[in-house]
């Protein structure tokens, strides 16, 4: 008996080596195959390294020398990575998004606003207009002076009118980037939405193994998504990833998805937002029942992701009358523009008029008509100016609705900045001098005559009021343009600094996530290097017990 | 232990290339512009900059000015300086005239020279500078003084007048600015500087010339009388002498007073330039602090940024020779 029990143990040791030996070459296979992969997926995005989890492998064989083992098996491979890395990661992406989307269009304020900007040149342009109104004073019946407030006032009102322009022109490329930013959101929910079917559908399938791969490819679809918007997200047991706006609104629910739209005429607004280029600006918005939009402008704005960071410089608001009552950055330095051109077609059209506050009868020396200001500036034909007389604009005409001879109506439901024009091109047509005989209907003046040039040229030195929709200042004309630079540099350096900030918590969140989830190709050299002297281990194992087996043949 | 993937080791790498690369454009933009200042993001003093820019415009438009306006009262004191000579040297003709020793034909011979020093100061009166009647207040396109006849004589210099035409706008002066706190008001009343004087002359003349004038007193209105000799010749005596003293009054008061007036008006010009030098100083001093570049110190920052991108250059080169493969 115990020789039949020896040849026993032994046939067994050998079948137990050999066993062992097998199990052991099939691991170190499947290490060499998922170190292969991590190599070749080293530089691609979203890549998650794989391991092999070996276990020791069991048997429901309950005969002796269990202690022998019965060798290694691949118990599973895994994505290694950090979810709550990863969720923070999302939410820095949305941060820096947030900032780095209004960088590049706040850069063009700054441009626009240097030393070598249209902007920049505003305050140059402002002085060398009313400069040449100071030479005019001095010689008014020159035509060589007069010719240059022409000059000077026309480039005055272009730099104004371009100025307003370019803000306009950075506001509709935002709202161009916020369609193609939502167009870009539909797309990586549709995607992510096939995913979690398929994540669900494979995992439902196969049991213990993970759609690793596939939730991979979900993890960069979602920093993706995360680029465009601030978002939360929900796991369910599927496998399945919800995909939460701030306002719980579920733009990806398992495999439904809830488009984002932009629209200019969404359910609950009975007119389009104005745009400061006269169009209009879209709402973004969900479709929850047909016909019935919810506006998301707002919510997005505030919490993160490119589409956030435009709608802030754009601007966004329930509903406007005009361009100027949307709340945006842009909008905000636009207001200051508009009341530059608004000081020029009422306060110095009203100075050009005549007008003086020294003069008795409230301003009016040839009070013609009870309660309307009549005109006591002089051209050198001896005609007078109408209401808007120096500055006008082109596109519509501005008219004196309640006929007090003043130009103090103007409409506030339509920008003027981006229509501003010199009126004057005839020299001679310069009203410079006063109307000397106060007597209605009767104009002396000489054309040595200066005091209105003069007039309009100390407006400069003086306190004004500056207004514009939802904007007003007191103060001098330089002191605008001082606020306009002031606000655009602290808007450029915020931004600056935002980006900065949320951009170096990007790259901390990243390093830290690829940290754990980068492929490191020493690593995985290392790993192959192992596997390949365990596989070589392996094999001599399976000679020696061969070796085992050939021996005990030879003593039969 | 921490893992560091390869694509962390070559990100920072770039990351570290990119951050060098901006360095350096930013430093050979500031050395070869000169300034450290392009937009309102570079500095927080970019609005005083730009003002003070605005500033160094309006200085350079004051100083043209200033010079312009020097140009227009020298012309102006050399015009009063030529009207004071006439005055002085129709003094000495009427000194010399009231001496009663001259017969009638006489004094007749001198009122010649009183005549064409009385059409000299005319033209003093109805002057231009660069096309404007300078005597002529904002009616700046007319000669201030029009010529007019006396009834008696009929014809010849003594029967030539000239009148201060007072036109809407002789009486309106305009004012420009020479500096942020001062301004010159240009021109003066033609009538007050010269009428006085123009009819002294004239009294002068047409006595000398055996004509009187009316009134007695104040500025001749036109008519006048043949003095008859011997008879007149004390009343022609007299006329002389008053002319005497209206040429003294009409030189210290209107021409001295005005030639006055332009002196300080020279100074305040003086004034104004020696004040907007000073802020033309301060104005270039704030500049040189808050916009211009201290080239020394941005040619160090352009050479570091070099040296640190080559640098990296190489660390990356080398890094990127560096695998386990290598040793398998």
């Amino acid at each position: 008996m115990l020789y039949d029990y020896d040849h026993h143990q032994m046939s067994n040791f050998s079948a137990r080596i050999l066993g062992s030996a097998l199990s052991a070459l099939k691991a170190q296979q499947a290490k060499l195959a998922v170190a292969s992969n991590n190599i070749a997926n080293a530089q691609t995005p979203g890549y998650s390294r794989r391991v092999v989890n070996l276990a020791e492998k069991s048997s429901l064989d309950f005969s002796n020398f269990r202690g022998l083992g019965y060798g290694v098996e691949i118990q599973s491979v895994r994505r290694v990575t950090d979810s709550l890395l990863h969720r923070n990661l999302l939410i820095e992406t949305s941060q820096l998004n947030f900032h780095s989307s209004q960088k590049s269009l706040l850069e063009k304020l700054d441009s626009l606003f240097g030393t070598n900007g249209v902007g920049g040149a505003l305050q140059a342009k402002i002085d060398e207009f009313f400069q040449s109104l100071e030479n005019a004073a001095q010689n008014p019946s020159s035509s060589a002076y007069r010719q240059a407030v022409i000059q000077k006032g026309s480039l005055l009102a272009d730099t104004i009118r371009l100025t307003f322009n370019s803000l306009a022109a950075a506001q509709r490329e935002a709202n161009s980037l916020i369609l193609d930013h939502v167009e870009k959101v539909n797309q990586l929910t549709s995607q992510i939405s096939t995913l979690n079917q398929q994540i669900a559908g494979f995992e439902a399938q196969n049991g213990h193994e993970s759609a690793l791969d596939l939730r991979d490819q979900r993890d960069a679809l979602l920093q993706q998504l995360a680029q465009y918007v601030n978002f939360d997200t929900v796991e369910t047991s599927n496998g399945q990833v919800s995909v939460f706006l701030k306002n719980g609104i579920a733009l990806v629910n398992g495999s439904n998805t809830l488009e984002l739209k932009a629209l200019t005429n969404p359910s609950f607004v009975s007119t389009p937002l104005p745009a400061l280029d006269g169009g209009a600006l879209h709402y973004v918005v969900v479709e929850l029942s047909p016909g019935a939009h919810i506006d998301l402008s707002e919510v997005l704005k505030d919490s993160g992701g490119s589409i956030g960071g435009l709608l802030k410089f754009r601007g966004t608001a329930a509903t406007a009358t005009s361009a100027l009552d949307v709340e945006g950055s842009v909008v905000s330095v636009a207001r200051k523009i508009e009341s530059l051109a608004r000081f020029f077609l009422t306060t110095v059209n009203q100075i050009y008029r005549g007008w003086d506050p020294n003069l008795p009868n409230n301003g009016d020396e040839n009070p013609g008509t009870p309660g309307v200001f009549d005109a006591s500036s002089v051209d050198l034909y001896g005609n007078s100016p109408g209401v808007y007389g120096l500055f006008g604009t082109s596109g519509i005409t501005l008219t004196d609705t309640n006929g007090d001879g003043l130009p103090n109506d103007l409409p506030n439901n339509t920008t003027l900045a981006d229509k501003l024009k010199f009126l004057v091109s005839d020299p001679n047509s310069l009203a410079f001098a006063r109307d000397l005989d106060p007597t209605p209907g009767t104009v002396t003046f000489a054309p040595g005559d200066g005091t209105i040039a003069a007039n309009l040229a100390a407006l400069r030195y003086q306190n004004h009021l500056f207004s514009a929709p939802n904007f007003s200042y007191n103060g001098k004309i330089s002191d605008v343009v001082n606020l306009t630079n002031s606000q655009v540099g602290a808007l450029v350096s915020s931004n600056s600094q935002n980006t900065a900030y949320s951009s170096a918590r990007v790259e901390f969140f990243t390093q830290k996530l690829e940290e754990v989830r980068g492929v490191d190709t020493d690593e995985e050299l290392a790993k192959i290097i192992e596997a390949q002297r365990y596989y070589e281990m392996a094999s001599k194992l399976i000679r020696i017990s061969d070796n085992l087996l050939e021996t005990i043949l030879q003593i039969i | 232990m921490t893992r560091v993937p390869d694509s962390i080791r070559f990100g920072t790498l770039l990351s570290g290339i990119y951050n060098h690369k901006r360095e350096f454009d930013r430093a050979a933009k500031e050395v070869s512009s000169g300034k450290r200042v392009f937009a309102p993001s570079d500095s927080v003093n970019y609005p005083q900059i730009v003002a003070h820019e605005a500033k160094l415009q309006d200085i350079s438009s004051f100083k043209s000015r200033i010079e312009s306006l020097r140009g227009y009262f020298a012309f102006v004191e050399e015009n009063l300086a030529q009207a004071n000579n006439v005055l002085v040297r129709a003094k000495e003709i009427a000194v010399q005239a009231a001496n009663e020793t001259l017969d009638p034909a006489a004094r007749e011979r001198l009122s010649h020279e009183v005549f064409a020093l009385r059409d000299h100061l005319v033209r003093l009166a109805n002057s231009t500078y660069q096309g404007q009647y300078i005597w002529g207040g904002a009616d700046s396109d007319d000669p201030p003084f029009d010529a007019l006849t006396y009834t008696v004589p009929a014809s010849g210099p003594a029967s030539q007048r000239y009148v201060f035409d007072a036109e809407p706008g002789t009486n309106v002066f305009n004012k420009v600015k020479v500096s942020y706190d001062f301004e010159v008001t240009v021109g003066a009343h033609g009538g007050d500087t010269f009428s006085r004087a123009i009819g002294a002359l004239e009294r002068l003349g047409r006595a000398l010339a055996g004509y009187s004038t009316n009134p007695p007193t104040g500025l001749p209105n036109g008519t006048g009388s043949a003095y008859s000799f011997p008879t007149d010749y004390p009343l022609q005596t007299q006329a002389i002498r008053q002319a005497i003293d209206l040429l003294e009054e009409a030189r210290a008061n209107d021409i001295g007073n005005q030639r006055t007036i332009v002196g300080s008006k020279m100074t305040r010009l003086d004034i104004a330039e020696k004040l907007i030098t000073m802020d033309k100083d301060a104005s270039l001093e704030f500049l040189a602090k808050e916009r211009d570049s201290d080239i020394a110190e941005a040619a160090t920052r352009l050479t570091r940024s070099d040296q640190l991108l080559q640098a990296s250059y190489q660390v990356l080169a080398r890094i990127s020779r560096l695998s386990l493969i290598d040793f398998i």
